[in-house]
């Protein structure tokens, strides 16, 4: 029974060690889409489908702190591999405001438009 | 036959197992028939594992709009989603290759993760109510495989 045990172990990690190398080198390769990743729709009356696409800060920061929190996260995975290391509150509250920052901007991009456009 | 290399799976691991069964008799009968559907699920599912991932690296398996949203460009709730999913993953592979264990995932480490599926979700919701069909400002960067310049249902 013990050697079912570690065959299934090591089946799992080889399995989660090779998608994540797939994906990772489809991403790098551009097997997987990435275009427009930092734009957004944003409601334009003066366009031709009622919307245009401009560049969003909101996903600019949302990309940066989402960056920052995994490396920071594995990298203490990497200094200490015997646990998961605990995430600081701080970190979980930058991802979370970050999140509504991002959300905030789509929804007022998709639903109300330019803010210019709406004091005309 | 629509998928030969499937039944071909399920037949070796059915093979190999009564196999490893004949191999090693044990003295318990049903010790035995344990061990023999043990030996079958971990084999079978590494094979449907790895069929997939061999689809996907082949390209028979299309992920190229994986990140992709419903205007056609690459969504960052999604691209954030994966990133954490991949950290959460790593780190699991290299604290059961460390120490042997299963590890127990902090709450910080959830809420991760939450707030992650959550920006999707309500990213998703705000899509779907400022816009009622295809966003056209984005065909430019991303029709190229699909007519209409959004990825397929279901995607």
């Amino acid at each position: 029974m013990q050697f079912v045990t570690t065959l299934v172990r090591w089946e799992g990690e080889l399995l989660i060690v090779a998608f994540i190398g797939i994906v990772l080198w489809k991403l790098f390769t551009g097997g997987i889409n990435l275009d427009q990743l930092l734009e957004g729709d944003i409601r334009d009356p003066h366009g031709e489908s009622g919307f245009t696409t401009y560049v969003s800060s909101g996903r600019a920061q949302s990309l940066l702190i989402t960056m920052f929190a995994a490396s920071y996260y594995l990298l203490q995975v990497i200094q200490k591999p015997t646990e998961f290391p605990p995430v600081p509150t701080a970190l979980v509250g930058a991802v979370g405001g970050s999140q509504v920052v991002y959300l905030a901007g789509k929804a007022q991009a998709m639903l109300l438009g330019r803010l210019r456009d709406l004091v005309q | 036959m629509r998928n030969p290399v499937f039944v071909i799976s399920v037949i070796v691991a059915v093979v190999l197992a009564v196999i490893i069964a004949i191999w090693f008799p044990g003295k318990d009968p049903i010790m035995t028939i344990k061990l023999v559907l043990s030996y079958v699920g971990a084999i079978l599912l590494f094979l449907f594992g790895f069929l997939i991932l061999a689809g996907i690296a082949s390209g028979k398996i299309d992920i190229s709009y994986l990140l992709g949203e419903h205007g056609g460009g690459a969504s960052m709730s999604r691209f954030q989603l994966l990133i954490f999913t991949f950290v959460i993953g790593l780190s699991f592979f290299l604290i059961v290759v460390s120490t042997g264990k299963l590890p127990e995932p902090t709450a910080n480490v959830l809420a991760l993760l939450g707030i992650s599926a959550t920006t999707y979700g309500v990213s998703k919701g705000i899509q779907a109510s400022g816009s009622d069909g295809p966003l056209p400002s984005k065909l430019g960067g991303a029709v190229d495989h699909h007519e209409g310049g959004h990825p397929p249902e279901g995607q």
